[in-house]
């Protein structure tokens, strides 16, 4: 698994969200730690079941708070 | 049954493909592929597709290896021009692993159902361009678009029309899945929808995708009719059929053709949002033009560029380092001219501004002669008005590297630096380094250029010589011109024999 920062902000006037990587001129207001899972799997909060894509990091939520499981793929 | 295929484990009934059924141009019907697909498809006539109506129907999972040779491989743009609504599973895995898909057109397109397009244009691996106009779309069923452009090199999606009361709550999956396997998208929606979805958590991780740009912008548009068949639009906004989404209030655009002398610059400003579509036409034979020529010294036609607001403008090589442009008569346009630096000559920018008249002038770049190193019999000095080499160990053997002979050697131990010096810049693409015996040869090379970083390299497994900084005839050679290379030779006792290189050499600098 690895967090990625998001940048919110605005851009030569026009708003956007940068996801992973942050424009040299962008004018940033909120930043966002975003856990994702390595390639073919998912995140899984331990002791829970739902299979999670991506964790948007908040308070005093950390990366060890997660594990990670095999994807079942699918044909879509 | 050539010609002739049945579809796999979901049977079409044509009375879902409504309006297509009876459409010579459609290529299905009662179940079975009915023409060569080879050339794309083109489904006039199609407005809806109903629940599950082409689920998985040119999947390539269905295709058998004797039948995948019968033309049903779609290559090229796929059109439903009328195409206004897509059903729960209408067009799942319709497309799966067709990589050769490069264009889908579905500009009516309004309503997408439950998983509606989930996984239609999945690559199955295959990384290969896709564009897809989605202009009319207004709401997306959950997971209609799941996997839908996996895999795919996908560089924008372009909602214009997304209507924000259909986008209500995150729990509704809309945008689940939308940019599985997919990299470096940008999705544009329209402002509006920043309010609803700008805090979603979907949204804010990048709709699945990775390294995903999101923008909300004001959707302007402006038809651009163009009087001549062979006349393109150019623009940095995105362009699909002449129409041209503009990022912003005002749009630049530039209309050209193939004769390379007509150049129009257009400017759309203050225009309008809502879906509102501004036209205009533009005649380029109507039209006078002024020619701008620029003498560069520059040769080589790909180092040379001319841009307006950001748009590449199309350069005629007049032979003997000069360029021109044609544009359409007009005053206060900005036209820079870019030379990038290569091997044998340096950057060079300049700004022209229209005036309504031809225009002459003149890049001044440094162009580079070549530069053939000379045979020392001493060190030289450093920062002096010649060739010069030391080196951090042994140094008064340093020359030997670079005399005459290669019998005589200059050595160091591991971690040794050697410095190159020329009162003149030079421009060094490519090293060959030869050492006594393979027994001292170092482990890793590493070149500093001027005041730049080291860049290592690791020495090759077999022989004695080390091509260093890759050679001219690739896309990475290096084009940065310094008075001082450093050589840092690690991992065991070097002894080198001599080293040469290819260069050219800065004239101008001093």
């Amino acid at each position: 698994m690895i967090i990625k920062t998001t940048y919110i902000g605005t851009l030569n006037g026009v708003h956007g969200i940068w996801c992973g990587f942050k424009p040299d001129s962008a004018f940033i207001t909120k930043e966002a730690p975003i856990l994702y899972p390595d390639p073919e799997k998912k995140l899984r909060k331990k002791g829970e079941e739902e299979l999670l894509d991506f964790v948007v990091l908040k308070n005093d939520d950390t990366q060890d708070n997660y594990e990670e499981v095999e994807e079942q793929k699918d044909a879509e | 049954m050539a010609g002739v295929m049945y579809l796999g484990n979901q049977m079409v009934s044509p009375a879902i493909i409504q309006g297509g059924e009876e459409n010579p141009l459609f290529p299905i019907k009662d179940g079975v592929i009915t023409k060569d697909v080879s050339n794309g498809i083109n489904a006039v006539g199609v407005k809806e597709i109903g629940d599950s109506g082409l689920y998985s129907a040119f999947s390539v999972y269905d295709y058998s290896s004797s039948e995948a040779d019968l033309g049903h491989y779609v290559t090229g743009t796929v059109s439903f021009p009328d195409l206004e609504k897509i059903g729960n599973l209408g067009m799942k895995s319709t497309f799966y692993g067709q990589y050769n898909i490069k264009k889908v057109e579905l500009p009516k397109l309004k309503e997408i159902g439950l998983r509606g397009l989930a996984g239609a244009f999945n690559s199955d691996s295959v990384l290969e361009e896709l564009e897809i106009n989605l202009d009319s779309l207004e709401n997306i069923g959950s997971y209609g678009l799941r996997g839908a452009f996996s895999h795919r090199s996908l560089n924008y999606l372009l909602f214009p029309s997304l209507k924000a009361e259909n986008f209500t709550n995150e729990s509704d999956d809309q945008f689940s899945g939308m940019l599985s396997y997919v990299s470096n998208c940008t999705v544009y929606f329209r402002s509006d929808m920043q309010q609803v979805i700008g805090s979603w958590s979907v949204v804010t991780s990048g709709l699945y995708g990775t390294n995903t740009t999101v923008i909300f912008w004001i959707p302007t548009k402006i038809k651009v009719n163009l009087a001549q068949e062979n006349a393109v639009i150019l623009a940095n906004d995105k362009v699909f059929n002449n129409v041209i989404f503009g990022v912003g209030e005002t749009v630049k655009y530039v209309v050209t053709d193939d004769s390379l002398n007509k150049n129009y610059l257009g400017t759309e400003s203050g225009c309008v949002e809502d879906g509102q579509e501004r036209a205009v036409s533009v005649d380029l034979n109507s039209l006078s033009y002024n020619k701008i020529t620029v003498t560069t010294g520059v040769t080589r036609k790909t180092d040379v560029s001319a841009s307006w607001e950001g748009i590449e403008l199309p350069l005629v090589d007049e032979g003997s380092g000069v360029y021109s442009i044609y544009v359409n008569e007009t005053v206060g346009e900005k036209i820079i001219f870019s030379i990038r630096k290569a091997t044998n000559h340096g950057a060079g920018n300049l700004t022209i501004t229209t005036s309504g008249s031809n225009i002459d002038e003149t890049i001044n770049v440094h162009i580079y002669t070549k530069f053939t190193r000379p045979n020392l019999t001493s060190n030289g000095e450093i920062g002096g008005s010649s060739f010069a080499v030391t080196a951090t160990n042994n140094e008064a053997d340093a020359y030997k590297a670079v005399d005459s002979s290669t019998s005589t050697y200059w050595e160091g131990p591991s971690m040794s630096e050697y410095l190159i010096y020329n009162p003149n810049p030079l421009c060094i693409y490519a090293f060959t380094i030869r050492y006594t015996t393979s027994s001292y040869k170092p482990t890793y090379i590493s070149v500093k250029i001027g005041d730049g970083d080291w860049v290592s390299y690791s020495a090759p497994s077999s022989g004695s010589t080390l091509i260093l900084i890759d050679r001219e005839d690739s896309s990475s050679f290096n084009r940065d011109v310094a008075k001082e290379y450093r050589l840092r030779f690690e991992g065991r006792t070097t002894r080198v024999t001599d080293i040469a290189f290819m260069a050219n050499e800065d004239l101008n600098d001093n």
